[in-house]
């Protein structure tokens, strides 16, 4: 009950929890590149000042 | 702009989702993914297409299924409820091609003012990092959630 009011709150109406994609795309690294890239970028220019 | 976006169907921790994209091209698989990087607390954010037939998720492919705009804020407003169970999390965004990262960019100058009310938004400007600025060009986007 707890977590069903938890999950109303902060979700819109049009999203909805799918617990089969939990571990849907274990087996199957998503975008390595992109996340390669952005080690990269990271390493290379650092981190940011958030102000 | 959350009520313009496609019913998206969500991960219990938030970082997985998927969509389909309807259009002239009929139903595509949309998948978007956060994932921790190297730094602690600093998330890709991937987006791609399912392949009907392998299931592959590929970030190059180009669906023309005339509905990029809603795509788009589909995809933005994957942020909204992934940073409201990491509130501390930094995204960091680049597209799979310039051309991609350029529209990135268009989407986030067309929404500039509705996004800085909730987010910090960074541009890399050759080597460093900078505030979002209208009309320039970056290789990359720094998200964060204001607190």
């Amino acid at each position: 009950m707890k977590n069903k009011k938890i999950k109303e709150l902060i979700l819109p109406k049009n999203f909805v929890i799918n617990s089969e994609l939990d571990n849907k795309y274990n087996e199957q690294p998503l975008f390595k590149d992109k996340i390669d890239r952005a080690n990269h970028i990271l390493k290379t220019v650092g981190l940011p000042k958030f102000s | 702009m959350l009520s313009e976006n496609y019913q998206l169907n969500i991960s219990n921790d938030f970082t997985t989702y998927e969509f389909e994209s309807i259009g002239p091209k009929g139903s595509i698989t949309k998948v978007v993914k956060y994932s921790e990087i190297n730094v602690k607390g600093y998330y890709n954010l991937g987006f791609g297409d399912k392949d009907p037939l392998t299931g592959y998720i590929c970030d190059l492919s180009v669906s023309n299924n005339n509905d990029s705009k809603k795509v788009l804020r589909t995809v933005a407003a994957t942020l909204y409820t992934f940073f409201s169970k990491n509130t501390d999390a930094i995204v960091i965004a680049t597209g799979s091609t310039e051309a991609r990262t350029r529209l990135y960019r268009i989407g986030i100058t067309n929404n500039i003012e509705l996004i800085e009310q909730d987010f910090i938004i960074l541009g890399l400007k050759d080597t460093h990092w900078e505030e979002f600025k209208k009309n320039e060009t970056y290789g990359a986007f720094l998200v964060m959630k204001k607190l």
